[in-house]
């Protein structure tokens, strides 16, 4: 007994206050993910409050950007003297890995990052009292610089402080400050920059402006187990999810663990396309975005460079959420992506099923658009052709150009259509684009027939009465003209008409 | 945990006084209303008022080197009461922030106002290391700033009688008495049972709204005094309170005189809260008159 006081009396701590430094601002450098630190744990105690007293309309959480400070305020479980003790100590957390949002103990010591002082007030539902704890960052890293290694505990325990007082048995609250935002931190204290990164990757309902919102979140609620989305006001408006324009309706992709349909789910996936193909010109909203808990994990871009193994550019042909339901697969610490272990992997290798499905989707929609491109621009020129031929207005030194140009894209509409047949299910868009390709080819088919005529093409020399010589002037002119425009066979064909008309005006009365 | 400074019975009478005066003279714009004012942590006015409210502009100083504590319990206690969203809290000294436009963080003041509640604990004659009434300067300038927005708006002063025989009011009430006798009234002879008065209320019933109504006429506005209050407040201190009705009078590009006629104001009652009831206090005065009228009660 004797021998172990000795000990504990001499002993060395394991842990210095540099720690502070490091896992405050080394974990966060961007000051943006602070925050969601702050959400996640005020999201954490609305659901645990809606889950203790059963109470399914929850209240929302607050976040007022004031001056120097931010406030966050939610009107959850709230906590206890005991909780609030532990508020203060490091790395120490009573949630659950699974079951929480948080569970590390480290986000709420992310403030110490980016202000001078953290300030918490809360008050646990059925509890009759509320606790204070003042959390001196600057103070703690201040003396951490001074001091050089000073022991984590003493630190923690100089620089906090815990207070209670009396209140009513049914107050249920956190609110804390982040005090004196620090300067490298500002970006805190943007209402623009917050609103957006809050929309973007906390769980705040879809907007009820999103013809969608409902069918999707019913959806996400009878798949997702741990799905939930709580209302978030920022300096007193609230926030909801982004959304493009011009979307279609949305579908959905179970993911499954292995091939086998009855395995686990791995995650579930919902999306919308663009109602004509093609990308969305709102590139910030597009793209898929992965959600733990409904709280975003990484950008749109990390799904595409996980999923996506060619084409990557069709993964912007869609928005949507991939919500991981794997307890396995854990967030990183500033959930820019996730804990590198066998789940990611699996996760990874079993999403691609979801850029094959999206990237087959967009393939088939391309060639959609391509094939009504392709009619278009041929009825287009092949109506032109057909009026000038049946007026005897081509001239006879395009022949060989016009029916190439018109023999060409026949074969290029016949080509597309025996692709698109060759399909096993079209889409109705796409039976209807066959459909109109297949009657213009018809309609290029029969002006080929037209342009095998003689009198469809004038002769301009025989028509002006040119005699030898200045045929072969004409001749050599427009063979100089069809070599220098080469590249651009139509801007060849409107110098010649134009020629040919000038020539006619100057001399047709004379002939 | 800060606990928000409790307030008396007769304080929230006052507190019904100043409520009736926003739903009179601002009725049009019930619902909107932007308050700015000093409202403490517990923010009782702001709570009662607001139904009326659009946005709160709070100005709390703390304590000298806990400046953060009573501003973190002034914003706590908007968030309990479901208020965060239209507080904004200015840090600071109220009367450095009116008179520099803002506060201790730069933040400027958002004028202008609906309301603006002047809440002092203290008093208003205090002088600063330059021997300047910063405060006497700090509410004209208030008044000049909601001037150049040209919104009529409500405005509360309170403060206790704290340095009430200052030199400034003497001169002051000086210049009323020379001004009611250039009217043609008693005014010598009023002001000078004023001066003499034990009751250093009455000095105040008289100097704030001199001091409103004046500065407010030079900027063409209008100055409507309702009735002075005096009551007990905390620690058994004697309060004062007063409720304006300011109102952009631009008929001419000249400032005129106060509408409102400078013996009505001496004239005027004042009102005593004692118990949490309302009883017209008996200061006995003289009233002004015509100097041929005959002296009535």
């Amino acid at each position: 007994m004797a021998k172990s006081s000795a000990r504990s009396a001499t002993r060395k701590p394991f842990a210095y206050g540099t720690i502070i430094e490091a896992l405050s601002s080394g974990l966060y450098p961007d000051k943006r993910h602070i925050l969601r630190e702050f959400i996640q744990n005020a999201f954490d105690a609305t659901l645990d409050f809606a889950k203790a007293t059963d109470i399914s309309q929850v209240k929302p959480i607050e976040i007022k950007l004031d001056g120097l400070s931010v406030f966050i305020g939610d009107r959850g479980l709230g906590m206890d003297r005991q909780d609030v003790e532990t508020y203060r100590y490091l790395g120490y957390s009573s949630k659950a890995r699974g079951t929480n949002v948080g569970f590390r103990g480290i986000g709420k010591s992310s403030g110490h990052a980016a202000a001078d002082k953290i300030i918490v007030r809360t008050s646990k539902f059925g509890d009759p009292h509320k606790c204070e704890v003042v959390i001196d960052a600057k103070g703690m890293l201040d003396e951490v610089a001074r001091l050089k290694n000073p022991p984590l505990d003493e630190i923690l325990e100089k620089f906090s402080k815990v207070s209670v007082a009396p209140a009513g048995n049914d107050e249920h609250y956190t609110f804390v400050e982040l005090h004196r935002v620090r300067g490298d931190a500002r970006v805190l204290l943007d209402p623009v920059v917050i609103g957006d990164y809050i929309k973007r990757n906390c769980p705040v309902p879809f907007d009820s402006s999103f013809a969608h919102a409902k069918a999707i979140d019913a959806t996400l609620r009878a798949n997702v187990a741990d799905y939930a989305s709580v209302e978030i006001q920022l300096n007193g408006n609230p926030l909801y999810k982004p959304y493009p324009k011009d979307y279609s309706s949305p579908e959905f992709e179970r993911i499954f663990t292995t091939d086998n349909e009855g395995a686990p789910l791995e995650g579930f996936c919902w999306y919308c396309g663009h109602v004509t193909g093609g990308q969305f010109d709102e590139k910030e909203d597009s793209g898929l975005v992965f959600r733990v808990k409904n709280f975003a994990v990484g950008d749109r871009q990390l799904t595409r460079k996980s999923l996506w193994k060619s084409t990557p550019e069709r993964a912007f042909w869609f928005f949507g959420e991939f919500h991981v339901v794997d307890p396995e697969v854990i967030p990183s610490s500033d959930r820019t992506d996730f804990e590198d272990n066998d789940a990611r992997s699996r996760l990874f290798v079993r999403g691609r099923r979801v850029a094959q499905v999206l990237s087959s989707r967009a393939g088939q929609e391309s060639e959609v658009r391509r094939l009504e491109l392709k009619t278009d621009e041929a009825r287009g020129a092949f109506s032109e052709k057909n009026t000038m031929a049946r007026g005897g207005e081509l001239s006879d030194v395009l022949r060989d150009d016009v029916r190439y140009d018109v023999r060409r894209a026949v074969e290029d509409l016949e080509t597309r259509l025996r692709r698109a047949t060759g399909r096993r299910e079209l889409s109705e868009r796409h039976k209807r684009a066959v459909a109109s390709a297949r009657t213009v080819a018809k309609s290029g088919r029969k002006l080929l027939k037209t342009l095998a005529r003689a009198e469809s093409f004038y002769d301009v020399g025989a028509v002006l009465h040119f005699n030898d010589q200045t045929r072969e002037a004409y001749r050599v002119i427009l063979g100089c003209l069809r070599e220098e425009l080469s590249g651009d066979a139509r801007f060849f064909a409107r110098v010649v008409r134009r020629i040919d008309e000038a020539l006619r005006r100057r001399f047709g009365a004379q002939s | 945990v800060k606990q928000p400074i409790a307030f008396t019975q007769n304080k929230q009478v006052v507190r019904d006084l100043q409520f009736d005066t926003v739903r009179r003279r601002l009725s049009a714009r019930i619902g909107s209303l932007t308050y700015f004012g000093l409202p403490s942590d517990g923010m009782q006015d702001v709570i009662q008022w607001d139904p009326f409210l659009g946005s709160v502009v709070a100005v709390e100083r703390g304590e000298s080197g806990r400046e953060w504590e009573v501003q973190y319990s002034l914003m706590a206690t908007a968030f309990e009461r479901g208020l965060l969203g239209k507080t904004t809290l200015l840090r600071g000294d109220i009367d450095l922030i009116m008179l520099n436009g803002q506060d201790v963080s730069g933040r400027a003041v958002p004028y202008p106002f609906d309301i603006v509640t002047l809440d002092y604990s203290g008093g208003v004659f205090y002088r600063d290391e330059h021997g300047a009434l910063a405060r006497i300067e700090a509410i004209k300038k208030l008044i000049e700033c909601q001037a150049k927005h040209g919104r009529d708006y409500v405005l509360f002063i309170s403060a206790n009688l704290d340095n009430v025989d200052d030199a400034e009011v003497s001169r002051t009430l000086a210049n009323v008495a020379t001004d009611l006798n250039r009217a043609g009234m008693n005014g010598s002879d009023v002001i000078d049972a004023y001066l003499s008065s034990k009751h250093q209320q009455a000095r105040m019933k008289l100097y704030v709204p001199y001091l409103v109504s004046q500065t407010s006429a030079r900027l063409n506005y209008g100055c409507e005094t309702e009735q002075a209050v005096f009551y007990r407040g905390n620690r058994d201190m004697i309060m004062t309170n007063f409720r304006f009705y300011l109102k952009p009078d631009l008929r001419t590009a000249a400032p005129r005189s106060p509408r409102e006629r400078l013996w009505q104001v001496v004239n005027a009652p004042m009102i005593e809260i004692r118990n949490g009831r309302i009883r017209r206090a008996s200061l006995r005065l003289p009233l002004t008159r015509r100097q041929n009228e005959t002296p009535h009660a």
